[in-house]
């Protein structure tokens, strides 16, 4: 290998059998230094027709999942708008379509082609994806310089009944920005009894709602316009048994309460006046166990609408001064 | 080049994976940074096994929730169960509590000192006051422990001495281990400088530099022993592969006043008061609204403490942390709290810690080991509760706050004058329940003495039934301190080591 840098560019026109010199004798790629961002990615190797059937540039994200420790990722699908230009996600819903996710591996215990053991493994099989040859796919992962993961070069092989199967489907990977969108699927996959429904969560994040009142006349966004699903994310990872499976009990309860307080209907049916008479009323209760689900639910409430970046930074951007303040 | 401070990150390790030692420690905090360091400077091959990941600077976030999510346990959700649930906090990083603590140092109390000798004489003999002095001297050097300087105190920390000031009781700027702070704020979320002097950036690496092996994210869950003599732990990696470290000479349990007694349970070392006793510093805390801008979150973490309350067991801090924790603490709901929020930076919250007299317990759990603890105040820590809110009122009131909000249930949501305050110790509630607690520094689940009915290790640290078994963290404690306890810990923990190679 040569001793000056290589960037992942100088390998776009590099014959197959170069990129398959350069995976031999790649270097190993610290997972600690993928974490959180999102690298440009390039397709080589495969024939033109392929290419433009399918795509020539895409984006592979590296994301620590905070309660299993797993090392995740997605490809995102880019607008194809030439090897040169910008990364445009494509969108749906507003949302950057995702697909093919992945779990990064050490190489160890991994079957692999011989001498592709000198990185990282990007391994289909170990994340959530629909049944097909997508589930058979790994790739070797090497840096092209030594302790530098700006620039990686990757390769797809097949592994079907135990077997090996090398592809030319080569690409290499350039460190572009910090990952800014976490797709639910790839993050939740586990069935877990302790999850909120969709049908909780929208009582919860009613509840948030009326507790934290910002309905933008008091100058703060409100909190139907920020972005909850970092908080939804982080909160369903990362507590302990015990706080998860007490909110539940928690949103049931302030929930239905109003019905035995004479309301007559759950809180989500209730005017903005009565949720604010009642969570008045509910958070200096005597009972301890409406008190505790109001402080609880209040601190969450917090959580979720300061996760919110414009919301951070509305008291974040005050300049530090010197002196008293 | 220094040298990578994680010499094996379970993460990666996915196949059964096992290590030889001279000696292997659990837990890289205080307890286990100061032992690993003395040992391997003697010489001994030395293997610190870790159950959190390396946390670097540039990993460290602003906001409250992610930070307590990656660097804490359980997301700080971890709960002590009594006539008051309780929530208690503890690290879960390379470094320990001490990437996440306020940074707070103090030595350890001579009067303390003296309550444990009276109680037990052979403590005396075993340990001098004044080794512990000396040790407490090498640590601080070390860690660089100065007072706050003005000039990154800021308000919140400024105001408390200011109202102290006005009462005439004794405060002073908090002695903390850091180096060229620039009052970020950010220390209970990992300060993102660098600048706190916490384990993984002193003892840690120093200890590395001379040849320690640092296993990061690595749960051990079994002390290995054959024929009374510890020789090993096991457990489980991040990666899901079992492994064993096998010690020559000596295991050291340094895992928390919660994990340590757990370990020795889940392992049958269930001689003596194993996981009872467990004293804290329960702390209470209120806000407070002033006319000029405060900005809570800004300027030194816990830059200053009013010391003229000790003699009551309280001892009150400035506060500091993430946005949402500090907006958690207005009163209101609706519209009402959305206009307070508003004005977010004129609020200021400090805390009382206590030194109570409760005694819990700490067993193993049945969710993944989770650990069951129990833990209720006593009438007169309550009492003592009582009086912390209400000379925390009285202090903010004379700092110049509009009006405070002592957070006491069944008490004036709103108070604005000192008579309020005088009128809440007087009347006030008198149950656990109706004042909002936490739970910080844990001790004596674990204790040291010479009766074997009456204590866990003996006075040099060891396991009164299992050779080659030492406990150095903070469950040695017969008592808690009434003050932050990290030297403490470390002095002792320092004290333990000079034992270990006796054996």
């Amino acid at each position: 290998m040569p001793d000056t840098m290589t960037c992942a560019r100088d390998l776009h026109t590099a014959p197959n059998h170069v990129l398959r010199e350069h995976i031999l004798r790649g270097f190993p790629v610290d997972p600690r230094a993928l974490e959180g961002w999102a690298y440009r990615g390039t397709s080589l190797g495969l024939p033109d027709l392929i290419v433009r059937l399918t795509w020539r540039t895409f984006q592979k994200t590296f994301h620590r999942d905070v309660l299993t420790d797993r090392l995740l990722g997605w490809n995102v699908r880019l607008e194809q708008d030439g090897i040169n230009a910008p990364s445009r996600p494509k969108t749906r819903g507003g949302r950057p379509i995702t697909e093919w996710n992945y779990e990064v591996v050490a190489h160890e215990g991994v079957p692999m082609p011989r001498g592709f053991d000198r990185g990282l493994v990007v391994d289909y099989s170990r994340a959530p994806n629909p049944p097909g040859v997508v589930q058979l796919v790994k790739d070797p992962l090497v840096a092209l310089n030594k302790g530098d993961a700006d620039h990686l070069l990757g390769v797809s092989y097949l592994v079907a009944f135990g077997v090996c199967i090398e592809t030319p489907t080569y690409f290499t990977l350039e460190r572009e920005h910090r990952i800014n969108y976490v797709p639910d699927t790839i993050v939740a996959p586990r069935v877990d009894p302790l999850r909120l429904t969709s049908v909780e969560r929208r009582w919860t994040e009613a509840l948030f709602d009326g507790i934290l009142g910002t309905d933008g006349s008091s100058g703060l966004p409100p909190f139907s316009a920020v972005d909850k699903a970092a908080f939804w994310r982080t909160f369903e990872q990362a507590p302990g048994p015990l706080v998860r499976a007490g909110l539940r009990p928690m949103v049931h309860l302030l929930t239905f309460l109003p019905i035995a307080l004479g309301f007559k209907r759950p809180f989500f049916r209730l005017t903005q006046d009565e949720r604010a008479q009642f969570l008045s009323a509910a958070i200096v209760d005597r009972r301890y166990a409406v008190r505790q689900a109001m402080a609880t639910l209040k601190t969450l409430a917090c959580f979720a609408y300061f996760e919110d970046p414009s919301v951070r930074s509305r008291f974040e951007s005050t300049p530090v001064s010197v002196g008293l303040v | 080049m220094s040298a990578p401070l994680v010499a094996v990150d379970g993460r990666r390790v996915t196949r059964k994976y096992s290590e030889r030692a001279d000696v292997v420690i659990v837990g890289s905090g205080p307890a286990g940074a100061v032992v690993g360091r003395a040992l391997t400077s003697k010489g001994l091959r030395v293997v610190i096994v870790e159950e959190g990941h390396e946390a670097r600077p540039s990993d460290f976030v602003a906001s409250g929730m992610r930070a307590m999510a990656s660097l804490y346990r359980d997301m700080g959700t971890s709960i002590a169960f009594g006539t008051a649930s309780m929530p208690y906090l503890q690290g879960r990083a390379v470094g320990g509590t001490s990437v996440v603590n306020g940074a707070i140092c103090w030595r350890f109390p001579r009067e303390v000192f003296a309550e444990w000798t009276k109680a037990d004489a052979a403590l005396a003999d075993a340990i001098s006051y004044e080794s512990i002095a000396e040790a407490e001297e090498r640590i601080e050097r070390r860690l660089n422990v100065h007072p706050t300087e003005e000039r990154v105190s800021r308000a919140k920390n400024l105001l408390l001495g200011r109202g102290a000031e006005a009462l005439g009781v004794a405060h002073r700027p908090i002695r903390r281990n850091v180096d060229g702070c620039v009052g970020e704020g950010r220390c209970l979320q990992g300060c993102p400088h660098g600048h706190k002097l916490s384990m993984d950036r002193t003892f840690l690496p120093d200890a590395v530099a001379e040849g320690l092996r640092v296993l990061s994210g690595m749960r051990v869950d079994q002390i290995l022993y054959a024929r009374g003599r510890a020789n090993g732990v096991s457990g489980v990696s991040s990666g899901g592969a079992r492994f064993e470290i096998h010690a020559r000479h000596a295991v050291v349990l340094a895992a928390s006043a919660i994990q340590t007694p757990v370990l020795l349970l889940q392992s049958g070392l269930k001689h003596g008061p194993v996981g009872d006793g467990l004293a804290a510093h329960p702390g209470v805390a209120i806000t407070g609204r002033f006319a000029e801008p405060v900005r809570n979150w800004r300027g030194a973490t816990q830059g200053h403490e009013v010391t003229g309350h000790r003699h009551e067991g309280i001892k009150l801090e400035a506060l500091g942390f993430d946005l949402s924790i500090l907006a958690s603490r207005i009163p209101g709901v609706g519209a009402e709290f959305a206009r307070r929020l508003s004005e977010l930076d004129h609020y200021a919250a400090w805390g009382a810690a206590m030194r109570a007299s409760a005694r819990g317990t700490v067993r193993k759990g049945i969710w993944g080991g989770r650990p069951i603890v129990r833990y209720s105040l006593t009438p007169d820590d309550v009492r003592r509760a009582r009086r912390a809110v209400r000379v925390l009122g009285d202090t903010m009131l004379a700092a110049g706050a509009l009006e405070v909000y002592p957070g006491v249930s069944g008490f004036d949501t709103v108070v604005r004058d000192r008579a309020q305050m005088a009128h809440l110790e007087a009347e006030g509630p008198l149950v656990a329940s109706d004042y909002a607690m936490s739970m910080t520094h844990l001790f004596g689940t674990a204790r040291m003495g010479s009766d074997p009915a009456r204590s866990v290790v003996r006075p040099d640290f060891r396991h009164h039934r299992m050779d080659r078994l030492y406990v150095a963290d903070s469950s040695v404690f017969p008592t808690n301190l009434g003050v932050n306890p990290q030297i403490a810990i470390m002095a002792l923990a320092d004290l333990c080591a000079e034992r270990v190679g006796i054996g």
